[in-house]
């Protein structure tokens, strides 16, 4: 009977790991690609205001679904970065839509007091904590992501590579972006019960940035990425079984570390091939 | 007619970028756009391409680009390489399959880039880059050829093959520039903007000290080659 609760309860942990580093393959190439990766942290802590706001709602009789409203407010963030993107850098974009996201969700949690534990929780993620309905959550987004990036491939290939080129093309920029940061705000929220708000940053975009370095197509960046995702996550929740240590914290060390790696070797293979010449 | 502009002008804002353009472009005419940084230039591009709003007339092929954005079809831009995200991991092929369905073997060997297919795009130098965008762009046959600073970074063997081509082709093209001496033997026609039109005729006539004082504002001097077309010869902040 142990094993059996054991076995039912890791299918359902390395599901979600599937279904994270499915996510992390597409929306972490998206945001390192589109130079919005300081997105990804904007849009879980805006995910934040959204558990809070949901719980203060419910405590005044109001309820509705907590991952709706951080879905939602994850979105507003995004697009609300994408607009100022387009008078400034997307950096300041996110830096004033991270600092009101941030500052609502600070104020939203000292409201509720006595729920602020639950809100915490999704700061940090624990994987080990996923329920099934977050396992529906990250599978629905999963699924949009597959499908949103499947149908406008090329659409975004060419408005990543060449912004100008691409709306002289007659594509649509604002909207293609507003699909793009949907897509990556989506992807955060849903993985955010398991990895958390801080976390949810290098576990999205080390893998990504690794996979740059060395991919020679679009296709295998997706696939390396997913890979190291799924190795990060996976070492993480190993690790945790025998080291008292949260599943999350260890695979966002794991990810961060072999981008430290990576980027050593590259600098070093770069140094020697610079001295050669 | 090609491109017809009446009173166009646009502004960021308060900033004035372009102001009362009045000029006519023939169909098949090769037309260069020369002018300070901050002039207009590549302002003027996206008016043609309807991206900005602007205010006077404008007919592009016939059409107003800001109402009738079919005329796109009939448009191929080319902008500047510092514009591309040259960290994405493309290849030639993904970024000329791009704009055309299917690759025309004749532009891409007069280009010299069809034995580069499976190459990195991050990976070719700056000429070989811009002979890729050149050829994106005329795979897809268009009426209307705009080019942002081509030979940005491009070595002169590859700016001579590039003019060649150019210059041989039937679109019309309109190309925006800092150093107009690569091209100026090929061009029909020469427009000096600084926000406004200074000048606007033939290269052989155009490039007079009072026109180039009006353009940069200072003094540029000017060498007439064999062929009777004056040059002006630029310092360092001229390109």
């Amino acid at each position: 009977m142990f094993i059996l609760f054991t076995v039912i309860i890791m299918d359902k942990i390395f599901i979600s790991a599937l279904l994270i580093s499915l996510l992390v393959a597409i929306s972490g190439n998206l945001a390192v690609f589109r130079k919005a990766s300081f997105l990804i942290a904007g849009v879980a802590h805006s995910a934040l205001a959204g558990v809070a706001l949901s719980l203060l709602l419910a405590s005044i009789g109001l309820e509705l679904n907590y991952f709706a409203v951080a879905v939602l407010i994850g979105i507003a963030f995004a697009v609300l970065a994408s607009t100022v993107s387009r008078f400034s850098d997307i950096d300041t974009g996110i830096a004033i839509s991270f600092a009101l996201s941030m500052a609502l969700a600070v104020i939203f949690i000292s409201m509720i007091r006595g729920m602020s534990a639950k809100v915490w929780s999704f700061l940090f993620g624990e994987i080990f904590l996923i329920t099934a309905q977050d396992l529906v959550y990250l599978t629905f987004s999963a699924t949009l992501a597959v499908l949103l990036f499947g149908l406008l491939y090329d659409r975004l290939l060419f408005f990543l590579f060449d912004p100008e080129g691409a709306e002289a093309s007659g594509i649509n920029p604002k909207l293609l972006d507003i699909i793009l940061v949907t897509i990556i705000a989506i992807s955060v929220v849903s993985a955010m019960r398991a990895v958390g708000a801080i976390l949810s940053y290098s576990i999205f975009v080390a893998p990504a940035a690794i996979a740059r370095e060395f991919s020679k197509s679009i296709r295998q960046s997706i696939i390396l990425t997913f890979a190291i995702a799924l190795v990060s996550l996976i070492t993480g929740i190993l690790a945790s079984i025998i080291f008292p240590v949260s599943a999350s914290a260890l695979a966002a060390f794991t990810a961060s570390a072999l981008y430290l790696i990576v980027f050593y070797v590259s600098c070093s293979r770069a140094k020697a091939r610079s001295f050669r010449r | 007619m090609a491109v017809k502009a009446k009173n166009l002008s646009f502004s960021y804002g308060k900033q004035v970028a372009l102001k009362n353009l009045s000029f006519e472009i023939d169909r098949g005419e090769f037309v260069a756009v020369l002018g300070p940084n901050g002039a207009g230039k590549t302002t003027l591009l996206k008016c043609i391409l309807g991206i900005l709003k602007y205010e006077g007339e404008l007919w592009v092929l016939g059409c107003d680009p800001r109402r009738d954005r079919s005329v796109l079809k009939k448009i191929s831009y080319v902008p500047q390489r510092s514009t591309l995200a040259l960290d994405l991991p493309l290849t030639v092929e993904k970024v000329l399959r791009m704009q055309s369905e299917k690759l025309d073997r004749e532009i891409l060997e007069r280009l010299k880039i069809a034995d580069k297919m499976d190459s990195l795009f991050r990976e070719l130098s700056g000429g070989f880059q811009q002979r890729v965008l050149i050829a994106r762009a005329l795979m897809k046959k268009p009426e209307l050829l705009l080019l942002d600073e081509p030979f940005n970074g491009v070595d002169l063997v590859s700016q001579e093959e590039i003019v060649e081509i150019l210059e041989s082709s039937e679109t019309t093209t309109i190309v925006v520039l800092h150093n107009i001496n690569p091209v100026l033997h090929a061009l029909d026609k020469v427009m000096l903007l600084n926000r406004e039109i200074i000048a606007f005729g033939s290269p052989k006539d155009i490039f007079t000290k009072e026109n180039m004082l009006k353009l940069y504002k200072t003094e540029i001097p000017l060498i007439t080659c064999e062929e009777g077309f004056v040059h002006p010869l630029y310092g360092d902040h001229h390109g």
